[in-house]
């Protein structure tokens, strides 16, 4: 058998052969999906592994070390940025030669040196010292390995001091081991349930997109397996035939799809997805993963080439016979509303159950049962749609189309099938987001872009002394591009405010009234005075200057320690990261914090940002497979019914109206559903934020434009494609011969 | 009419609420070319359809060389159409991704018999059925009339006992189609086997040894013996 079927794929000519390489294409383009949807997951696992090193401290979950074994190692992590680039900056001191030392390198940097990753050394090499290579002082001795890079463009230093001079710094620890365990995510419970939902999401499409692809055509491989039959092929063996077809496809889309992914996934790794790019081998695939998708996708294959074939079993005389198929009726609606319903239960027991490993399940469980309502409920829908044409729409396209739509409305759905499941995942995700996103993010600083501000002497702003002070703002003064320093003071101790509240604290820092104006973060009555503010409050809206219990000369803030500074500047980043090398260099040993606006903005959101990122990716390229499905499916249901089509040419139907006909029947079911499962999706999402005790938003604009953008270009793809098709399949040449 | 090979006993079949065939009654004996003649719609086909164990009657009884074939389960039945029986129809019966001599073949192969050796005899079939040099061709390559010779050699490969013809001439003019009746006629003669052939043509029926005729789902008249 296996033989024969060979024989008739390989032998069929050159139409048998291009169905087998359409098929075998479009289950590539699946199994490629598939196999970086399933890297996808350990590869951003990859990252949190080897950041986790950065959380080093005194108790560490899981120590690289033997902490009894070791000498104490002094430890701080800080970020800084260059331009929009984040740099993660590690200060080391050993205080024994048994210190623990951190991953990827070799050994600890001793005092005056540094080690770089090799994305930084390249930065350095190409920035004028001034700009970048003067934060970090001494000299680089190593390159950070990878083990100690979430990708390979990660900007990391690790600089070296003697202890003496690094117990002084704010913020160290006195670690005995290296930090082994994993970054434990920031995303809540809801993001976490939003992301398992997404992947369901995301490979439900690529299935239907399998299966689609292996049904091209199945009317004409039930024809043949019917004539087969009728020879003497057993049911079994005619099985067995459609299996070995469409397992060739099949395996042979699965190899290549093998082969896109691995030629792909280089520039893959290129796709910084939660911030960091990644190394190759992060997406490299586990055994069983891999042994998955290989058995997994001829499987389904197979399956839905069987599925597609029952009716040939039935009787040697082939689709001429079919058993009438059970009209779908608003039964159909039932699965769909256990599945709702039991999302109900199901989600705010995974919220009040901190979003556990079970609770997800029964989520995910209830989920699914949703989307198989949705297709359960799909044909019935369709059935609605047909009667709505029939009654509402005149004319010969309306009336052929409603009644297909009405004769057949499983594969009237199946066609759209992948679209609307991508509609209702989109519009879930979509839906939830912008709730999250405001929650998940505090107030932007208002200060105007181009903006530097810094800490001096260290988290604590104990400041600098006057002398050191004066050079730094003639240094900062000198540099082109700087418009405007203002300077804050620390107040003496024992001067106090009038506290507004308990927790603000009472030795203030001082700037003179006109440069909290000028930094035009708050206001105050006399220009001329001096007012008392919260230094480390100062980028927020809502921080009024204080009165002080005593008046301060404007002229004495000259002889008060430096604590912090805003530096206006023109914007551009040779200004920015100038300044803010200099204000490192002039504090040396990092004591100084700096954040540019751009700096302070970019990490508010960061995560939520990547996140999105994640689903507009994961969005668009949904609704690309949706639409291919789209696409395949229509042209295959136009090759199956090439005789009707033909034959209501050939009795006078213009072309025109055939083209309406074929348009019609995907549209309509098309809009008509997919507008249902967005405005499921959203009551979904808008109950997802309600169970979050959250408000409620509506997507913003951007999802309105993508959806509907998405449902044209589908739309597009499969018009393009079967027009053409259907203009061959029923020219008046070829209309004569059916 | 010689030893009956074929008997149906009271045949009905319905497909949803629409009944064929209203308990027919008819027996094929051996080496009888038998015509089943009636308008359309009357049930032939679907009497033609149950006699081959295509379908299983809804009631009543079909044997074959004395075995009830009707209650044999849908393995056993194919196994029969295999092994014993030969199909004309009025078209759609050949596979088209292969060539007519593979198209031939098909039987034999499916029963197990070597390459070399149905090659053989699907070779001496097109030469007799006056199709020599398209054996490379497939059968969208061919003719109406050459595709049903094409199909009758096939149904004569495995040299069956029956030959059960539906329309096999309904799609072919006059002269194709009495070259097709000819040809099948006589090889089923050389072979000594049975046929049942559907037709509304008188023509054609004309080639048989005896007429039934079906109506209303029964087999109402008979004509000639």
């Amino acid at each position: 058998m296996t033989r024969l079927a060979a024989r008739l794929i390989l032998g069929g000519g050159r139409e048998a052969l291009v169905r087998l390489v359409v098929t075998a294409l479009g289950v590539a383009l699946g199994a490629a999906l598939l196999l970086f949807a399933a890297v996808a997951f350990p590869a951003l696992h990859a990252h949190d592994v080897r950041a986790g090193w950065l959380h080093t401290g005194p108790h560490n979950v899981r120590p690289v070390q033997d902490e009894s074994a070791t000498d104490p190692l002094l430890f701080r992590w800080t970020t800084d940025h260059f331009g929009d680039q984040e740099i993660i900056r590690v200060d080391v001191a050993a205080e024994g030669p048994r210190a623990p030392v951190p991953p990827g390198l070799s050994r600890l940097p001793g005092p005056g040196q540094y080690a770089v990753s090799p994305a930084l050394a390249r930065l350095i090499a190409a920035t004028p010292a001034d700009m970048l290579a003067q934060r970090f002082p001494g000299q680089p001795v190593e390159t950070i390995g990878n083990a100690a890079l979430a990708g390979p463009e990660q900007l990391v230093v690790v600089v070296g001091h003697d202890p003496a001079s690094m117990r002084a710094f704010t913020g160290v620890d006195e670690v005995h081991s290296i930090e082994g365990a994993p970054v434990r995510h920031g995303y809540n419970e809801f993001l976490r349930i939003m992301l398992a939902v997404g992947i369901i999401g995301l490979i439900l499409p690529v299935i239907v997109f399998v299966s689609t692809a292996t049904r091209l055509a199945a009317a004409r491989r039930e024809q043949r397996l019917a004539a087969l039959r009728l020879v003497g092929v057993t049911p079994g063996q005619a099985s067995v035939l459609a299996a070995v077809e469409a397992g060739l496809a099949a395996v042979a889309g699965t190899v290549l799809g093998f082969a896109v992914f691995a030629a792909v996934r280089p520039y893959a790794a290129r796709i910084p997805f939660d911030g960091d790019t990644f190394f190759p081998t992060d997406l490299r695939l586990s055994g069983g993963l891999a042994l998955l998708v290989a058995l997994g996708v001829p499987a389904l294959a197979i399956a839905a080439a069987e599925l597609s074939l029952r009716r040939v079993r039935i009787s040697p005389l082939g689709v001429a016979r079919q058993a009438p198929r059970p009209r779908p009726t608003w039964r159909r609606l039932i699965l769909l509303g256990i599945g709702l319903a039991g999302f109900a239960v199901a989600l705010p027991v995974s919220v009040a159950d901190n979003g556990s490993q079970s609770s997800l399940v029964l989520v995910s469980v209830t989920f699914v049962v949703v989307i198989a309502g949705i297709v359960t409920a799909g044909p019935w829908l369709t059935i609605v749609v047909g009667q709505s044409m029939l009654r509402l729409l005149r004319g010969s396209s309306a009336m052929l189309a409603g009644r297909r739509l009405q004769d057949n409305p499983a594969a009237g759905f199946r066609s759209i099938s992948g679209l609307v499941l991508a509609v209702f995942v989109a519009s879930l995700i979509c839906g939830v987001l912008p709730s999250v996103m405001t929650s998940g993010s505090t107030k932007s600083i208002p200060q105007p872009a181009g903006t530097v501000s810094a800490l001096l002497g260290g988290r604590q702003a104990t400041g600098i002394d006057p002398a050191t002070a004066a050079a730094l703002l003639t240094r900062l003064h000198a540099i082109p591009g700087v418009t405007h320093l203002t300077a804050i003071r620390r107040a003496p101790d024992a001067w106090t405010v009038a506290q507004a509240e308990p927790h603000e604290p009472a030795a203030p820092a001082l700037m003179t009234c006109a440069d909290l104006i000028a930094t035009a973060v708050a206001t105050c009555p006399d220009p001329g005075s001096v007012v008392a503010v919260d230094l480390h409050l100062l980028g927020m809206v809502d921080n009024p200057s204080r009165t002080l219990t005593r008046p301060v000369p404007p002229g004495t803030l000259d002889t008060l320690p430096l604590a912090g500074l805003i530096v206006a500047t023109d914007g551009h980043t040779a200004t920015l990261e100038t300044t803010r090398t200099a204000i490192f260099a002039a504090m040396g040993e990092g004591q100084a914090s700096v954040d540019t606006t751009a700096d302070a903005n970019a990490e508010l959101n960061h995560r939520l940002i990547q996140l999105q990122r994640l689903v507009t990716v994961a969005l668009l390229l949904t609704l690309l497979i949706a639409g291919c499905s789209l696409a395949v499916s229509v042209a295959g249901g136009l090759v199956e019914r090439k005789r009707p089509f033909a034959l209501l040419r050939l009795a006078g139907a213009q072309p025109a109206d055939l083209r309406r006909v074929v348009m019609a029947e995907t549209t309509a079911p098309l809009l008509t559903i997919a507008l249902v499962s967005a405005g499921l999706g959203l009551a979904l999402a808008a109950f997802v934020i309600r169970a979050n005790h959250t408000a409620w938003k509506p997507p913003d604009p951007a999802y309105w434009s993508a959806l509907g953008g998405g449902i044209l270009l589908a739309l597009a793809l499969s018009a393009a494609t079967a027009l053409p098709l259907l203009g061959r399949l029923t020219s008046l040449h070829t209309a004569r011969f059916e | 009419m010689t030893d009956a090979l074929l008997t149906a006993h009271g045949v009905t079949k319905s497909f949803g609420a629409t009944p064929a065939l209203h308990g027919a009654d008819i027996t094929v004996g051996t080496g009888e070319v038998l015509a089943i003649m009636g308008p359309s719609g009357s049930g032939k086909s679907t009497l033609l359809h149950c006699l081959a164990g295509i379908l299983r009657p809804d009631a009543g009884e079909v044997y074959f060389a004395g075995q009830r074939i009707d209650q044999l389960n849908e393995r056993a039945r194919t196994v029969l159409r295999r092994d014993r029986f030969g199909f004309v129809f009025q078209f759609g019966q050949l596979v088209p991704e292969l060539p007519v001599v593979e198209n031939v073949m098909l039987p034999l192969i499916l029963a197990g018999v070597r390459q070399a050796a149905a090659r053989l005899r699907a070779a001496e079939l097109l030469d007799r059925l006056e199709l020599t040099g398209l054996d490379a061709r497939r059968p969208g390559e061919l003719s109406g009339g050459q595709s049903q010779r094409v199909a009758v050699a096939r149904a004569l490969v495995s040299r069956p006992e029956v030959i059960f013809a539906d329309e096999p001439t309904g799609s072919l003019d006059s002269l194709s189609g009495q070259r097709v009746m000819d040809l099948l006629v006589d090889a089923a003669r050389d072979q000594a086997a049975t046929v049942v052939l559907v037709t509304h043509e008188a023509r054609v029926a004309a080639c048989a040894d005896r007429e039934v005729v079906v109506r209303d789902g029964r087999v109402s008249a008979l004509v000639g013996s």
